[in-house]
């Protein structure tokens, strides 16, 4: 399925506060499933089994953890005389765990199903200002250059130091060069950017283009009535 | 403020965001229960360096960044509003009291994790990580003090950029 970004961003901030209305432990599952289905019709099998992995340590603390916050309503395990499982527990366990998925989905499939270009276009399009874009942009183009000179540089400093060399000397070391590098690497980006017309008024790269406005306004009127039918009915069950 | 100095901003913004989220994903110290990583150290250099916009910015995004690369994009919204507001709070009270800056900024990290956190994986478990939390945060701003004073030494042009 081919959704507009703008709409995916709105369809992600949808399913991350519909799953903190006051909803049964029944509604926020179906909501799950419906984060599920989306993330499957726009990254595909794949890729929502790969996010859906990412998620197994912390949903199985959740699992274990969450039972022992409430401990009231029916007594469902005993272990002797210590009553170890609540019918309350079970359903916050529960609720937690498929609030968890809902937010996790909606996020990995909005980032999973489009490109940085379309990112940074949408949050410009949603009223992200453009210096803020220009950052987000920099800073992605950055990371795998600083990526690879802070492990060049970690190379060198354990060279440097020998492998007897103490943990905390060479980590050190490297954090002050990374920084150092970073840091002398600022005024000749600041000139470059300046020379190529950027913080000037009025000039904007239009190298890439979202589609039609209209569109964007027709998907996200078609989710948000989809959205405001389902919630009428997970309430009325 | 001067065209030049809007430029060299954007630049300083996006290399230490940049620097914030190579830290958090490539420098991985282990410990019994897990990782630490050192977004911190990034964090409280610009705290006490640059100014405090200039630190939550970077703090925020970087830290939002590395959980949206590294697979964990549900944690991004978490991250931003944690490690922004440390990084504003370290970078406002820097102004008049460093170790009351290093304190409220250690501080901020567990606390908010376990607020907002909790809200995503329930109290329980972000209850059971706020010590590992609050480690981190602790062997971030002590490296990033050690660090901010050791780059301020090496590299004095430093205070050219001083906005």
């Amino acid at each position: 399925m081919k959704l507009d970004p703008r709409v995916k961003m709105a369809l992600a901030v949808c399913l991350t506060i519909i799953v903190f209305l006051p909803l049964s432990v029944y509604g926020i599952a179906i909501y799950t499933a419906i984060s599920i289905i989306f993330s499957l019709l726009l990254q595909g099998l794949s890729g929502t089994l790969r996010s859906l992995r990412s998620l197994g340590l912390f949903l199985v603390l959740i699992i274990l953890m969450s039972p022992l916050m409430e401990r009231s309503g029916q007594v469902l395990i005993n272990l002797g005389a210590f009553h170890l499982l609540y019918r309350d527990g079970l359903v916050l366990a529960l609720a937690t765990a498929f609030r968890f998925v809902s937010i996790s989905m909606a996020f990995s499939s909005l980032l999973g199903s489009s490109t940085q270009n379309e990112i940074l276009m949408s949050l410009y399009a949603l009223g992200l200002g453009r210096r803020s874009c220009l950052v987000i942009s920099l800073t992605l183009s950055f990371i795998p250059f600083i990526g690879e000179s802070f492990k060049r540089i970690n190379e060198s400093q354990k060279l440097r130091l020998g492998e007897d060399g103490h943990f905390s000397r060479w980590l050190f070391a490297s954090l002050v060069s990374a920084l150092v590098m970073t840091l002398r690497s600022t005024a000749p980006r600041a000139m470059a950017l300046e020379s190529r017309g950027c913080m000037l008024t009025g000039k904007l790269t239009g190298l890439v283009k979202l589609q039609s406005p209209l569109r964007a306004v027709l998907q996200t009127l078609a989710l948000a009535a989809g959205f405001a039918v389902s919630y009428i009915g997970v309430r009325l069950i | 403020m001067t065209r030049s100095s809007k430029a060299i901003r954007a630049s300083l913004i996006s290399s230490l965001t940049a620097l914030a989220a190579v830290f958090t994903l490539l420098v991985k110290i282990p410990t019994g229960k897990g990782y630490l990583n050192l977004c911190d150290v990034v964090i409280f250099f610009a705290a006490f360096t640059f100014n405090p916009l200039i630190a939550a910015s970077c703090a925020g995004l970087g830290t939002a960044l590395a959980d949206v690369i590294g697979g964990y994009p549900q944690w991004a919204l978490v991250s931003f509003a944690v490690h922004g507001l440390e990084g504003l709070l370290a970078g406002l009270l820097a102004r008049f009291s460093k170790p009351l800056a290093l304190a409220v900024g250690v501080a901020i990290v567990p606390l908010g994790y376990l607020a907002l956190g909790g809200l995503l994986t329930g109290y329980a478990v972000a209850l059971m990580e706020a010590p590992l939390n609050l480690l981190q945060s602790l062997v971030g701003a002590v490296l990033g003090v050690m660090v901010s004073r050791s780059v301020k030494a090496s590299y004095p042009p430093v205070y050219d950029l001083l906005i």
